[in-house]
């Protein structure tokens, strides 16, 4: 049924539609990693991938439109961080709000700008390019070294943040705050700052992850983040709370997205979506403990300075 | 430190507490549970903010609000309940607030674990850098706790209460430790119960008795007598019943097996047979299989292999009274009522009798000289000692076949150490004044307090890596259970005979 080249598109195609899944579990896993768990992720996709395509009409600029695509999602996670960190707010219904909020007010604003005229958003679209000499090696290149910026941003990132998590002190301040925020706060570390950071953190790369959606597309269509936020918890999860199982784990949702795409254009009878079902099943043998002692942060979700003192 | 005044909620917890200690001496504080020890030194360590009073340091007025600012003068405590983070390795857990003078963010791993070494070869504290502190035993975790303060390198050394989970050898070792750091001119502040170390070891000796300074003197002016008497107002030690008629078996375990998470052993083979009437004795370190006995005799747990007899009524102390035992954001009516929902006289159909219950608490708290602004105060807010007494004042009253007790004495003063053996006889059924209708209990006392065991029970074993070795209890000698206890520390092979003692129940 397919030819013999098709399985190097297929994994390039899984690995160009793991990108905003990785970026926005990335900034997640930081998050959670300092106790907060920020189910209004999907609210900063959808502001970025909104900012992200006002920017790059204004401009013209793909650049520019990732810039401001980050600042969208950052500003949408500040919100949560208001209700979260400064009012001590419950973290599963300011998430749920942040979500709901997010997804309402883009559209509305896409209303008001867009919807008036009846036409298509034509946004300028990202290039896939290859890297010298890596892209051409065979199979391998193909599949992962001519893909788009994007892509090599996120190799950059897994690295990075791995060193960052288990090497320097602030990943160690991080990871204790989200373990034990008295131990943390004994040690002198601000407990609220560290979290608002993370908050931050994983605002600006669903903000990034959404302005990928929009550029990678090459338009704005309202909820296009469908769900992306909510997968990316998942993904978190299913990669330990590790950057680097975690850019592996969203491979594995890619590559389910990929075949669904792949069985809906072949025509075939088998019911497409039990793939899309696969990752999650997985997600839930993960969570059952069966791989590895990794457990969640123990403080993740739980209010501070905590209510019960 | 300077008329220190401290109030939680309407309760005072320290009133114009004056405190002065001076470099290279070893200063012991001592008061009962609630007194208001922890605090002081919460205080002096900047985790509690005093409502008034202040402190100086070499004369210096030093104004102490966060623990960076008491960590900046110089100041380190290693607490009772351990601030180590459970997930992280030691190393983590060493580098987390400390960057050993290195300028960068990256963890000065390598730089650690020299210092690790010195610090071995100068004070024989070792503990493996790589292994998570949720592997390792409550001992073991206290070890963490002084590396950590110790890499410091504080002027002042706070210890809260470190003695009471270890068995004698290691409070040998911690206690030449601080002999070691006063020499080198530092100041060793060490809050206790024990009586007999504070002469043994002091410079100095502050009493605090509910949040006042009752007592200042040296161990050459006093003795425990008069200590115990400064610190309760009444002398104790009242006469305990040592033996008494022993009834039929009420618990019996055929070798038992348990394993842990990975599938390793945690338990191999251990035999127990507890009667009415009588006290088992489980001495050993912690973390040599103490949590999985507990848990397999108190019917929280199935044991991996053997059979298992346990009665129906069944109390149990469990070493973990923040984790396990009580519900820190209840009250303690309500964390009391825990253990009362199947009694029939506190309930009518569905309902708890809430108001039964409560005049039931109040009794209790009276009795058990709970200190507390009322019954209905948040758990959590409670000082060690008197949480502990909340769990006893539970599960002794549900302990009508069985009592499992761990460490049950843990962050007791002497009042209430006394009254817990006073009700535990009465559970043997020893106690005189009753008329002997009553069903006698058997009672499993799992404790690292190897002076407690010898002292009550009928039976001892020793627990080490998992199997139960019986002791003959009349010629086993303090130093030698403690050896057996130590055992695989040291990698020695026991000796039996050499004691006179035989192996096996």
């Amino acid at each position: 049924m397919f030819e013999s080249f098709s399985i190097v598109v297929f994994l390039g195609t899984a690995i160009r539609l793991a990108v905003p899944l990785v970026i926005a579990a990335l900034g997640e896993s930081i998050t959670e990693r300092s106790g907060v768990l920020n189910i209004g992720i999907e609210g900063s996709i959808i502001a970025g991938a909104l900012c992200a395509s006002l920017a790059a009409l204004e401009w013209s600029s793909i650049f520019l439109g990732m810039v401001f695509g980050a600042i969208g999602g950052g500003l949408v996670a500040m919100v949560f961080a208001v209700f979260v960190l400064g009012l001590n707010a419950d973290q599963i219904i300011a998430g749920t709000a942040t979500t709901m909020a997010g997804l309402g007010f883009t559209g509305a604003i896409y209303q008001a700008r867009f919807a008036a005229t009846g036409s298509v958003i034509t946004l300028p679209v990202l290039r896939s390019f290859e890297i010298p000499y890596l892209g051409e090696v065979p199979i391998l290149g193909p599949i992962f070294f001519q893909q788009s910026i994007t892509v090599y941003f996120v190799y950059l990132l897994v690295p990075t943040l791995w060193y960052f998590l288990f090497r320097t002190s602030w990943g160690l301040e991080l990871r204790s705050v989200g373990e034990d925020p008295a131990v943390a706060e004994e040690s002198g570390i601000s407990i609220l700052f560290v979290r608002f950071l993370a908050i931050m953190f994983g605002g600006l790369l669903a903000g990034l992850a959404g302005a990928h959606l929009a550029l990678d597309s090459g338009t704005f269509i309202e909820n296009m983040s469908g769900g992306r936020g909510f997968i990316a918890i998942a993904i978190v999860v299913l990669g330990r709370w590790n950057p680097v199982s975690i850019a592996g784990a969203a491979i594995f949702f890619g590559a389910a997205s990929a075949l669904q795409f792949l069985f809906q254009s072949s025509g075939s009878d088998l019911p497409f979506p039990l793939f899309l079902m696969l990752p999650y099943l997985l997600t839930l043998i993960a969570l059952s403990g069966w791989f590895g002692r990794t457990k969640a942060p123990r403080s993740l979700a739980l209010p501070w300075p905590s209510k019960s003192r | 430190m300077e008329r220190v005044s401290k109030n939680f909620g309407r309760k005072t917890a320290l009133n114009n507490v004056g405190f002065t200690s001076f470099p290279g001496e070893i200063h012991s504080l001592i008061g009962e549970n609630g007194a208001g020890k922890t605090t002081l030194m919460k205080v002096l360590s900047g985790l509690v903010v005093p409502d008034r009073g202040n402190i100086r340091f070499k004369g210096k007025e030093a104004s102490i609000l966060t623990p960076s600012d008491a960590r900046k003068e110089g100041v380190g405590m290693v607490h009772q309940e351990s601030l180590l983070i459970p997930a992280h390795t030691v190393l983590e857990n060493l580098c987390l607030g400390n960057r050993f003078g290195s300028k960068g963010n990256v963890l000065p791993y390598r730089k650690v674990r020299i210092k690790l070494e010195e610090l071995r070869d100068k004070t024989g504290l070792w503990m493996k850098e790589d292994k998570l502190i949720e592997d390792l035993s409550i001992g073991e975790r206290q070890k963490v706790g002084i590396l950590k303060l110790l890499l410091r390198d504080p002027e002042i050394l706070i210890f809260d209460e470190p003695t009471s989970i270890l068995a004698p050898q290691e409070v040998a070792d911690l206690m030449s430790l601080f002999r070691r750091l006063s020499r080198d001119g530092k100041t060793v502040i060490f809050i206790t119960h024990k009586l007999n170390e504070v002469i043994e070891i002091s410079d100095r000796i502050t009493v605090l008795k509910q949040g006042q300074v009752v007592c200042r003197t040296i161990p050459e002016e006093t003795d425990v007598k008069k200590l115990s008497k400064v610190m309760i107002g009444e002398e104790v030690g009242a006469n305990l019943a040592n033996s008494g008629p022993v009834g039929a078996t009420v618990a019996k375990l055929t070798s038992v097996k348990a394993l842990g998470v990975l599938g390793e052993k945690k338990l191999m083979d251990v035999n127990l047979v507890v009667r009415r009437g009588e006290m088992v004795g489980i001495a050993g370190v912690e973390g040599n299989g103490q949590k999985e006995l507990a848990e397999i005799l108190s019917g929280l747990r199935r044991p991996d292999g053997g059979t298992v007899q346990l009665p129906r009524e069944i109390g149990f102390i469990p070493d973990d009274r923040g984790g396990e035992a009580l519900i820190g954001s209840f009250g303690i009516s309500e964390n009391v009522a825990l253990g009362l929902v199947k009694d029939a006289r506190f309930r009518w159909g569905p309902a708890m009798l809430w108001g039964k219950i409560e005049h039931y608490v109040r009794e209790l708290i009276t009795r058990y000289g709970i200190i507390a602004t009322n019954h209905q105060q948040k758990v959590a807010e409670l000082s060690g000692g008197n949480q502990q007494k909340v769990v006893l004042a539970r599960e002794l009253k549900r302990s009508q076949d069985l009592l499992i007790a761990r460490n049950p004495t843990q962050g007791l003063d002497v009042k209430a150490t006394s009254f817990f053996y006073k009700q535990m006889m009465q559970l043997l059924g020893r106690d005189f004044q009753r008329d002997g209708t009553e069903q006698q209990a058997g009672i499993v006392l799992i404790s690292s307090d190897l002076e407690e065991i010898l002292m009550f029970a009928d039976e001892i074993y020793v627990l080490y890596n998992g199997g139960l070795l019986g002791v003959n209890k009349c010629k086993a000698s303090k130093e030698f259970i403690g050896r057996l206890m130590l055992a695989g520390e040291s990698g020695r092979v026991m000796s039996v005979k050499g004691d006179g003692c035989h192996e096996g129940p």
